[in-house]
């Protein structure tokens, strides 16, 4: 009979998740998560017939000296009860490993709609969706782009990046949920990952060095996405510094033409004094903020090209990518 | 030396329970159908349900077994009978006395 051991389990890495800057894989392709299903409803009837016959084994080994006697007996007796036992454990297992397979079964159907939500997502951001991928937005912008263009871009690469999370995030979620598994069938039927032969794929070799020049371009635009928004919030602070001085200003107006006493007017000099400071601080903050955004923007000019001209040398176009499972 | 079957129809009844599970275990087990689609994982769960699929198959065997055991003590008893009954007429046949 199978004997299992209680060894602190190991997870084992499966193949690496989506890259930045890669197109976005969207298909579900696995398993139709209703065999799975089947699977665990066979496990379970198996499971109601071992303990049938552990019932049929325990009432042999029960059975009374006034039916059944002698030392013969009592050796048979005995043999049926070790049976029985071991049945019963059998049953035990059986039981919990076809409930690990039903719960796997609510685990790939859950990623198969996350995976359409993420399709649903990258149309309705406008994305393009093709080949079942989610393709990341151009990533070169002209020199003199309009600030249109460049909005548009902008919130392309954020339409991106939210299409990212949620494909890292599905990700992660499925392969938590299928650690579950993965922990019932060391537990139930005392096989291993690293011990009894893992499923795992590897990305081809010679695609790596071109992939990390597009997760570099990638990077550099979110960075100038991310340096644009810090902008924006630099000169909004800007703003509200400029309000709270020119009200300051209007009160001190206020204060000498209605004659009021020279400490009000002194305290009041004080208050636009500070204000007038705060303003100072905001507009250099700004002004090293639109900078910043500038340079990012130029960085990520720079490592686009650097990707347009490995992709021309290599003549592969990014719908090359190796597949990745997600 | 065989078991002595003292109640014999309470022996025939466990036996045949015995049989009984054991024929639904094994047609249990030719209903096993391991998914063909892959899925993370996949060859590990078919792998760890084999083994179980296989423990199955010995608790159908030594099922199997104990009531085959069980038969034989059955049966002793019944040849046991027949022969008693066939000593007892041939020493009525030397005593002269009609069986």
């Amino acid at each position: 009979m199978r004997a299992v051991t209680t060894e602190p389990f190991a997870a084992v890495e499966e193949e690496p998740g989506p890259r930045f800057g890669d197109p976005i894989g969207c298909a579900y392709h696995w398993v139709d998560p209703a065999e799975v299903d089947d699977y665990g409803a066979v496990l379970r009837r198996l499971a109601g017939r071992v303990e049938l016959a552990a019932d049929a084994l325990a009432r042999t080994a029960g059975m009374p000296e006034d039916d059944f006697a002698g030392e013969a007996a009592d050796a048979l007796r005995g043999r049926a009860q070790t049976r029985h036992q071991e049945a019963a454990a059998l049953h035990e297992h059986l039981r919990g490993l076809g409930r690990a397979v039903d719960a796997h079964a609510d685990v790939l159907r859950a990623h198969r709609e996350g995976l359409h939500d993420l399709r649903a997502l990258a149309e309705s951001r406008g994305l393009e969706v093709r080949d079942h991928r989610v393709w990341p937005p151009v990533s070169t912008l002209p020199g003199d782009a309009t600030q249109d263009r460049v909005d548009a871009w902008q919130d392309d690469w954020r339409a991106y990046q939210a299409c990212f999370d949620l494909a890292v995030e599905l990700r992660e979620t499925r392969r938590e949920r299928t650690r579950d598994l993965v922990r019932a069938l060391a537990e139930h039927a005392g096989v291993r990952p690293e011990r009894d032969g893992a499923h795992l794929v590897l990305p081809a070799r010679g695609q790596v060095s071109f992939g990390r020049l597009r997760e570099r371009a990638a990077e550099e635009a979110m960075e100038a996405v991310r340096a644009d928004e810090a902008a924006d919030a630099a000169r909004a602070h800007l703003a509200v510094a400029r309000r709270s001085e020119l009200a300051a200003l209007d009160t001190l107006e206020q204060l000498l033409a209605s004659g009021a006493p020279a400490e009000d007017v002194q305290a009041q000099i004080a208050a636009v004094a500070v204000l007038r400071d705060d303003t100072d601080r905001a507009g250099r903050a700004a002004e090293q903020a639109d900078a910043t955004a500038a340079t990012e923007q130029a960085q990520a000019a720079r490592a686009a090209r650097h990707l347009h001209a490995a992709e021309g040398r290599d003549g592969a176009s990014a719908s090359s990518a190796h597949e990745r499972t997600h | 030396m065989r078991p002595i079957a003292i109640n014999q129809g309470a022996l025939r009844g466990a036996r045949a329970e015995l049989e009984s599970a054991c024929a639904d275990l094994r047609a249990a087990l030719e209903e096993v159908d391991h998914p063909r689609e892959d899925f993370p994982w996949r060859d590990l769960l078919v792998a760890g349900v084999r083994g179980l699929v296989d423990d199955a198959g010995q608790v159908a065997r030594r099922c199997g077994s104990i009531a085959g055991a069980m038969d034989d003590s059955v049966l002793d008893f019944d040849q046991l009978d027949v022969m008693v009954g066939r000593a007892a007429e041939v020493a009525a046949r030397l005593d002269g006395v009609a069986p």
